[in-house]
């Protein structure tokens, strides 16, 4: 009993497992309505865009070197606004303005990498300038001359750009078969079988020895600024089409759940430690809790606060499994 | 005179290694007492008990004639044995003022720092040594390193310290500040301080200290006056007679060199560094640590830009860029501080081994064939003998040996032309030890050119065909078969020249 006990304390991803079947039972026993079919797979679609942003939240951190993004949110902000504009303004093609939109987060976080890689600036503040300047060129470009100076939110899009937020196959919403799933097992793929993971853990984890192996340490960090780009883009994408809106304050706030949800999932702050199925649970967890919540009449409000308790929870107890490993 | 400190009899061992077995030592108010020995020697050792690092398994201390335990760092400097070390232990934010009276502040009345008090103590300190104190409000780290050891030297006086230990004080310092800490030096004798003395220079012995005391494998191997001793006796009691039982290997398969390195210079760190090393060969880098080994070593590897000089590595000048593209071009680099550089700790064994070879083992795409990957790293662990749990033990599990060879076997894997080995066996036990010098001269045999940078001198005598000494970031003495002794390596390695042997550098003999 007491060697099981010890797994799944030291395995991150048992002891999550746990943890949501715990919780799950807890809901389903409890709260009305929570274990229905619909409820259960209609909640899917809310981990969707929090989810994105969370893996890329753990590509960043696991690059190691006080990784971390904290533009995030406003990446997902200007790419819903690039889309929002482009079709609900000016009737471009939605299928070319999605991809003009990926492009653009690709761009902004190549360039948060290139800065972070090339230059001394600490990632901390160079995503914190992009956040503030991201976050002011969406709200630039979501103004309309027509009505004065103002940001404005973008809603008057065609019908079959609502398909990727909005239809259900079975059941399941679009965006969760479609795009979360499958990026989950390319992520899932790129990191553990690929020679980019295993630099992306080995720079993480000692970025000295990764010089002295011969890693291109500045390339791989280049590499996940640059996806996490492209993650909140699609991110950015989803979330337009699941609300039918696209409003240049969508994202704000994104960015520090993101980070709590990686870290809950058992990526280490210090980079090189932590599994994409970590994360995938603690986002089905935190998904889980605020359903749960809600179902059972519990004000919103308390939504934030839960996730700060837990965070702690979460480093607390990191911390005491570090604190046994003897290096 | 009385002795102001008197070791006896002082036993330590190491998990059943000796480090120190019945050393005596006094040293007397006013002296200057030298201490010297190779790496290894056990001076640290002994510094650490009497400044209270550590504690000795047997044997007295007797302080001021009073038998003593000093036991802490802490006690150590209140009694009045203070410890300048190489690399000054500073806080580099903090003024020299605040670094004197750190812990021990002197306050008013009110319990806020007495600053004038302070600045006044402090100045006569300075005064005391007659250097100018007209940097004391200045932050430690702006200073220079010998205006820093001058100051530790005045927190020093400040603990009215009667023993100050100088551990290789002069090893970064400049000419002119060595000139200046003599002075110092004579400046505390008169003030009856006594001093234990440690360099690598022995030159500097006979400038400034009065007895000399050289320490070998733990034991006192002589004392005498300096008047008594010349360089050459210190030497040859330093080297002993070091019983190495040679390891067997073929040598250099050809004449042609595989790389040649020429008039290579990196300001501050090595001059004028040439030689060849041939496939087949084990070179040989001796010198103390700090003799600019490692330096050339990582220029080759890619990791430092050289300021002159020429590389040429198969026929062609190369100027590697960066260490990926070394690698590629099969140099291959074993890192002298494991945890720091050569492993990545909290990952797993076959990561740790497979890491350098992911472009042999993988697919389209850069996929990694996970079983091949498997595949070659149990190989390496069971030609290398690695004693882990399971391939997919994290590597900070294993014991040190086995982590070295972990390093070695991914280096081994990329099928290297030349292995540069730098301090291969430091710290691991002797059977992994002996394991990996056969497993060297294995390799040599296949045809690898291997430097080897090494620090203990039994090592470099076993295995070498070839041995270049350096000193303060020169070449100081090349050696070759009989040539290579004990004796010689020390020699050149304290910085006597020792380079009329005319295997020196071939095509300098050309000319």
């Amino acid at each position: 009993m007491k060697i099981t006990w010890n797994r799944i304390v030291e395995n991150r991803v048992l002891f999550l497992t746990v943890l949501f079947i715990i919780l799950f039972a807890v809901f389903s026993f409890t709260v009305k309505g929570f274990f229905t079919f619909y409820n259960l797979t209609n909640m899917t679609q809310y981990g969707v865009e929090l989810g994105l942003l969370a893996l890329a939240e753990m590509f960043v951190i696991l690059s190691g070197g006080g990784g971390i993004d904290l533009s995030v949110g406003s990446m997902l902000t200007i790419v819903a606004m690039i889309i929002g504009v482009l079709i609900g303004r000016t009737g471009f093609n939605p299928s070319l303005s999605i991809l003009i939109g990926l492009v653009a987060g690709v761009l902004m976080g190549y360039g948060n990498g290139f800065l972070v890689s090339y230059t001394k600036i600490p990632a901390f503040i160079v995503t914190l300038a992009s956040l503030y300047v991201y976050k002011s060129l969406a709200m630039i470009i979501s103004v309309d001359p027509r009505f004065g100076p103002n940001p404005m939110p973008v809603s008057n899009f065609p019908e079959s750009f609502y398909l990727a937020g909005q239809l259900r196959i079975g059941g399941f919403p679009f965006q969760v078969l479609f795009i979360f799933i499958p990026v989950i097992l390319i992520l899932q793929f790129l990191l553990n079988r690929t020679i980019f993971g295993r630099h992306l853990y080995g720079v993480g984890s000692n970025e000295t020895a990764a010089i002295f192996s011969g890693i291109n340490v500045k390339r791989v960090r280049l590499v996940v600024y640059t996806l996490s780009g492209l993650l909140s883009a699609l991110a950015g994408w989803i979330i337009t089409s699941r609300i039918a809106s696209a409003r240049p304050d969508i994202g704000s706030g994104y960015e520090l759940q993101a980070i709590t949800i990686a870290v809950l999932g058992g990526v280490s702050i210090k980079g090189g430690e932590g599994t994409t199925g970590g994360v995938v649970l603690s986002i089905a967890i935190i998904t889980m809790l605020y359903n749960g919540m809600q179902l059972a009449g519990i004000h919103q409000i308390w939504q934030l606060g839960s996730l700060g308790l837990v965070l702690v929870g979460s480093v607390l107890l990191n911390q005491i499994l570090i604190s046994r490993r003897k290096i | 005179m009385d002795n102001i400190l008197e070791c006896r009899g002082i036993h330590k061992s190491f998990g059943g290694v000796h480090a120190l077995k019945n050393v005596t030592f006094t040293l007397q108010p006013g002296e200057v007492h030298a201490l010297v020995g190779e790496n290894g020697a056990g001076k640290s050792t002994l510094i650490k008990i009497i400044s209270g690092a550590l504690t000795q398994d047997k044997g007295e201390i007797f302080y001021a004639g009073q038998p003593i335990t000093i036991g802490s760092p802490k006690k150590a400097q209140d009694i009045g044995i203070s410890t300048v070390y190489q690399e000054p232990l500073i806080y580099r934010e903090l003024s020299v003022v605040e670094n004197i009276f750190l812990g021990r502040e002197i306050k008013t009345r009110r319990g806020s720092i007495d600053w004038v008090t302070e600045e006044q103590k402090a100045r006569s300190l300075f005064e005391t040594l007659e250097i100018s104190p007209s940097f004391i409000w200045e932050p430690m780290g702006e200073l220079s390193v010998g205006l820093q050891q001058l100051a530790l030297i005045a927190k020093a006086l400040s603990y009215e310290a009667k023993v100050i230990i100088f551990d290789e004080p002069t090893a970064i310092l400049t000419e002119h500040e060595t000139e200046r800490l003599f002075e110092i030096i004579q400046k505390l004798k008169k003030r009856k301080v006594g001093i234990i003395y440690i360099s690598h220079r022995l030159e500097e012995i006979f400038r400034i200290a009065d007895r000399v005391t050289i320490m070998r494998d733990g034991e006192v191997a002589g004392e005498f006056a300096v008047g008594d001793i010349n360089r050459s006796r210190i030497v040859e009691l330093m080297a002993g007679r070091l019983l190495v039982e040679e390891i067997q290997h073929a040598g250099k398969k050809t004449d042609h060199p595989l790389l040649s390195v020429k008039h290579l210079t990196k300001k501050g760190r090595f001059y004028d560094i040439s030689f060849d090393v041939f496939p087949g060969e084990i070179l040989g880098f001796s010198g103390l640590v700090g003799s600019g080994r490692t330096d050339v070593a990582q220029t080759i590897f890619g990791l430092i830009r050289p300021d002159n000089g020429e590389i040429v590595y198969q026929d062609r000048s190369v100027g590697f860029l960066s260490s990926e593209e070394a690698m590629n071009q099969g140099i291959a680099y074993l890192p002298e501080d494991r945890k720091a550089q050569g492993l990545f700790p909290i990952l797993t064994t076959s990561y740790n081994i497979s890491i350098t070879l992911l472009r042999e083992i993988s697919r389209g795409f850069s996929v990694v064939d996970t079983a091949k990957e498997k595949e070659i790293s149990g190989r390496f662990v069971k030609e290398l003998t690695i004693k882990t749990p399971s391939l997919d033990s994290k590597v900070y599990s294993l014991s040190g040996g086995n982590q070295q060879k972990v390093v070695l076997a991914k280096w081994l894997g990329v099928n290297p032309k030349v292995l540069i080995l730098d301090e291969p066996t430091r710290g691991i036990d002797v059977a992994s030890k002996s394991e990996i010098h056969h497993m060297i001269a294995r390799l040599a045999d296949q045809g690898i050119a291997i430097i080897i940078i090494s620090s203990e001198l039994p090592e470099i005598l076993k295995l070498t065909d070839r041995v270049i000494v350096m000193h303060e970031g020169r070449i100081t003495g090349i050696f070759t078969d009989s040539g290579i002794t004990s004796e010689n390596l020390i020699r050149a390695a304290t910085g006597e020249r020792m380079l009329k042997t005319e295997t020196a550098v071939p095509w300098e003999r050309e000319k």
